[in-house]
């Protein structure tokens, strides 16, 4: 029982860092709101669901295409988003609600409203403990996962792209003044962010049921952990995963499955009125007055 | 807007004639009837929204008092009285609290974080409404809320559930009084004061402007308002359930047709949604039956492109 | 003579900062009392508690005999205070007009501005007070600065206040419009106003105030006459190595 919930957790942990790290990264080096983050993440899932099933193609054949499609999609955001002027942390937030319920429309035409479930074998692979099982979805989640979240946290610490990334996030002007070019680094972000929500989308089909107007909630998600964690802080970000992960499972398994969805929108209310300049506090000169 | 006002509010008063008289001279397809009466009452829901917006708040969280107030209706007319003056005092009271409470709880936050928190301040009624199913019955919502009743004047009996014409008077009514609010919350001395509170909140308070006050029952009475108009839709369609009256779509579509019909001219939200709303249905959802409200995302990203001055979202 | 305003051991912190330290004078009626000290001294955000913007840790703020300490601004404007900003922040798209009107509107005789909202003679003729008259229908952000900051002055006025706060009503402006800003402050003086004010221009304020006082790095260093402050010798030390008022935006 607690091995299960702990391997559940695990792998939801992890899952919800995945869909986190592209958000996160996008707003660290932009400042921009994705508010169609949730939306792009289901978009990603029904291609893969439409890809195994009109051709038959295998889950991880489907992943490739998935990171591509959604690449070129964040790429093509970034464009529109350049345009916006000033507040733009307002305005970010209101053009990406537009633009989630765009997605939102194009999705509902492509699959209608019906609930899709990305089909698995469901069986345990194996069983660490008596009573626990690890199933297939598990371990794809958490490998999957793992991997995306280790290859970025290297880039961002090993190379020297990932070097610029984060002057980038911790100050931008500093950054400039040392010669980073600031407007590739925003292209960059997005592009690294598209592949990671494209890798989120099918695993997010694998454990939610995909539906168009499904995908508050993953932005939810990723705005709670990263004003939890703060931009750029992978480890932090890590471990504010796993505790909402095991906070929602735990109100799951306390009030019933859908009770779960509450949690993270209280902690976001929370987290704001706590912190009520949200992600830029620190960064903003004191009020003049 | 400040240079020649006259022709654009001649226009909304042209089109409100041209919508009262309508309906006597010709005959007229039923479903043109309904379809307008429904953007009556979308009108009136963004002129409410509109309220908040004018204290220099953009709430991404509407669907929250409009699904409170079509969820009060509901509960009342299932458990207590079907009286419509009953059900939607209800609506109105369910949105009004819970629009009381976050503006008190919310009352130091601005721009962004408003934003995201009113958006996420719909999960809260909205799980609950879905999960709670002794009372709300869950997921499956209500079916057969009674509708509208028929009132005797006189000699004359008007059936407001059954004859959709008698709706379209009832809704026009609804939208005049909305007008008449969203009117004075522009030209006013209460107008006033919203505008000095959103050009700057600290200079308005020292000048004297009630800040927190003047905010707050604002937006106690958008969300009232809001939530009128969701019980109104609970006896209009006789069913509600929470994925519906809790979208989205719901809270982005008064943000659109007050963004498209002006923010700060009186009559601006209404007459976007006098075009748009008839727009969308007639034109566009023949058309395009699952996918046809992209056209509201379309709207906003547009707007935010090309028109930022209308949305009135300026650096502090 | 009777005082309008009283601090008393004032402190204010802002995290583990302490910006103001146990500050306490009083402002008798009919004085100018000039609030001086270097950058980041506290001038301002002794300004802010006053007015109500920002909370106190401790202490007091007594006006008119009765302490308004942590009142919200439209309170404390309603009681008497004005105040001008130091970076002036009219309302952008209202026209000078109509910034006054809100003051009028709203200030200290609200209750009898009820129902009718003309007022425009007498936002005519604080504009013609602070000579922008020709410029009551510019919306506030295409005002100059120095209109800017008149137009703030006007706004003030208009609340009909007993004591005026002007932070910096001098900085950044040009040599003329600096000699302009000084005859308002001694207008408003002949007219019997009482007036605390901060600013750089060491000369202005030995010029207009009957009495300084100085802070530094939030704490009152001294307090008297004009003469006796500035040439005290930890008001010297403090300003030395200051940047030239001049330079100051
Ligand atoms: N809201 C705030 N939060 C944190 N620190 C603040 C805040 N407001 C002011 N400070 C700090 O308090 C100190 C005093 O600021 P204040 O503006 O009162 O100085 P001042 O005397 O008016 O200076 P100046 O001559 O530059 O106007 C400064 O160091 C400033 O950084
Ligand atoms: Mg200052």
């Amino acid at each position: 029982m607690w091995a299960q919930f702990l391997i559940g957790v695990l792998s939801l942990g992890f899952f919800y860092a995945l869909t986190t790290l592209g958000f996160s990264l996008i707003f660290g080096v932009t400042h921009a709101f994705n508010l169609a983050h949730g939306e792009l993440i289901v978009l990603s899932g029904y291609l893969a669901y439409g890809l195994m099933k009109a051709w038959g193609w295998a889950f991880w054949m489907t992943l490739p295409v998935c990171m591509l499609f959604l690449t070129v999609l964040l790429v093509m955001v970034h464009q529109v988003l350049k345009r916006v002027g000033e507040p733009f942390e307002l305005n970010s937030l209101v053009i990406t609600f537009g633009m989630a319920l765009i997605a939102q429309n194009v999705m509902l035409f492509f699959f209608s409203a019906d609930y899709r479930l990305i089909p698995t074998s469901g069986g345990a692979v194996f069983s660490p403990f008596r009573g626990a099982y690890v199933t297939e979805t598990h371990l794809w989640t958490f490998a999957l996962s793992a991997g995306a979240t280790a290859a970025v946290f290297l880039m961002l610490h090993r190379t020297f792209l990932g070097k610029a990334l984060r002057a980038t996030i911790q100050e931008r002007e500093a950054a400039r003044l040392a010669g980073i070019h600031v407007k590739r680094m925003k292209g960059v972000a997005f592009a690294i962010g598209g592949i990671l929500i494209g890798l989120a989308g099918p695993l997010f089909g694998r454990l939610a049921y995909l539906h168009p107007a499904g995908g508050l909630e993953a932005t939810l998600i990723a705005v709670v952990i990263t004003i939890f964690a703060g931009v750029g802080h992978i480890r932090s970000l890590l471990f504010g995963a796993c505790v909402l992960a095991a906070l929602e499972s735990g109100a799951a398994l306390v009030l019933g499955t859908n009770w779960r969805e509450l949690v993270s929108a209280l902690i976001l209310i929370m987290l704001l009125l706590w912190k009520p300049h949200g992600l830029l506090m620190g960064r903003r000169s004191a009020p003049e007055l | 807007m400040k240079k020649k006002p006259i022709p654009s509010f001649l226009i909304f008063w042209a089109v409100i004639l041209v919508l009262a008289l309508w309906p006597l001279v010709t005959a007229h397809p039923q479903w043109v009837c309904r379809v307008f009466t429904m953007a009556f009452l979308y009108a009136t829901v963004a002129m409410a929204w509109n309220l908040t917006a004018l204290s220099g708040l953009i709430s991404l969280g509407h669907a929250a008092y409009f699904g409170l107030g079509a969820y009060g209706a509901a509960l009342m007319d299932h458990y207590g009285s079907g009286n419509p003056a009953v059900t939607l005092t209800t609506a109105a009271l369910a949105a009004g609290v819970y629009g009381a409470v976050c503006a008190a709880v919310f009352r130091n936050l601005r721009g962004a974080t408003f934003a995201l928190v009113s958006l996420a301040a719909v999960e809260i009624p909205k799980v609950i409404a879905d999960n709670w199913e002794s009372v709300t019955y869950g997921s499956l919502g209500f079916v057969g809320i009674r509708p509208l009743p028929l009132v005797h004047m006189g000699r004359v009996t008007v059936d407001f559930g059954g004859d959709l014409t008698a709706q379209y008077y009832a809704l026009l009514v609804v939208l005049l009084a909305g007008t008449w609010v969203h009117f004075k919350a522009i030209h006013s001395r209460w107008g006033w004061a919203l505008r000095s509170i959103r050009e700057d909140e600290q200079a308005a308070g020292v000048l004297g402007v009630p800040v927190y006050p003047v905010r707050w029952s604002v937006m106690t009475l958008s969300a009232l308002l809001t939530g009128l108009c969701g019980g109104l839709y609970a006896h209009l369609h006789g069913f509600v359930e929470p994925p519906v009256v809790f979208s989205t779509h719901l809270s982005a579509m008064p943000l659109v047709l007050s963004i498209l019909g002006g923010r700060f001219r009186w009559f601006g939200p209404a007459l976007g949604a006098l075009v748009l709303y008839p727009l969308d249905q007639l034109v566009l959802h023949p058309v395009l039956p699952a996918g046809h409200a992209a056209v509201y995302g379309l709207v906003i990203v547009a707007s935010v492109l090309f028109f930022p001055k209308g949305l009135g979202l300026r650096k502090k | 003579m009777k005082r309008i305003l009283e601090i008393h051991h004032l402190t204010v912190r802002f995290g583990p900062r302490t910006i103001l330290k146990d500050v306490s004078f009083s402002v008798h009626e009919g004085e100018i009392v000039s609030l001086i000290g270097p950058n980041g001294a506290g001038k301002t955000t002794l300004f802010n508690v006053i007015s109500g913007l920002v909370q106190a840790s401790a202490g007091d703020v007594i006006f008119l005999g009765r302490p308004i300490t942590g009142w919200p601004p439209y309170k404390v404007c309603r009681a008497g205070i004005a105040r001008t900003f130091q970076i002036a922040r009219p309302f952008p798209d209202m026209s000078a007009e109509e910034n006054v009107l809100i003051g009028l509107w709203f200030g200290k005789n609200f209750a009898r501005s009820d129902g009718v909202l003309s007022k425009a003679s007498e936002a005519a003729a604080l504009l013609d007070l602070v000579g922008l008259h020709d410029k009551r229908h510019t919306p506030g952000k295409e005002l100059t600065l120095s209109e800017q900051r008149r137009l703030e002055v006007a706004r003030a006025l208009a609340t009909h206040p007993t004591l005026l706060l002007l932070d910096e009503i001098a900085a950044g402006l040009s040599p003329h419009a600096v000699n302009q800003a000084a005859q308002l402050v001694l207008s408003l003086r002949d007219r019997g106003m009482t007036i605390l004010l901060v600013d750089h221009f060491l000369n202005l304020t030995a010029r207009v105030s009957h009495r300084l006082v100085a802070l530094d790095q939030g704490e009152k260093i001294v307090e008297g006459s004009p003469q006796e402050v500035l040439h005290h010798p930890e008001v010297l030390s403090a300003y030395l190595g200051e940047r030239e008022p001049a330079e100051e935006v």
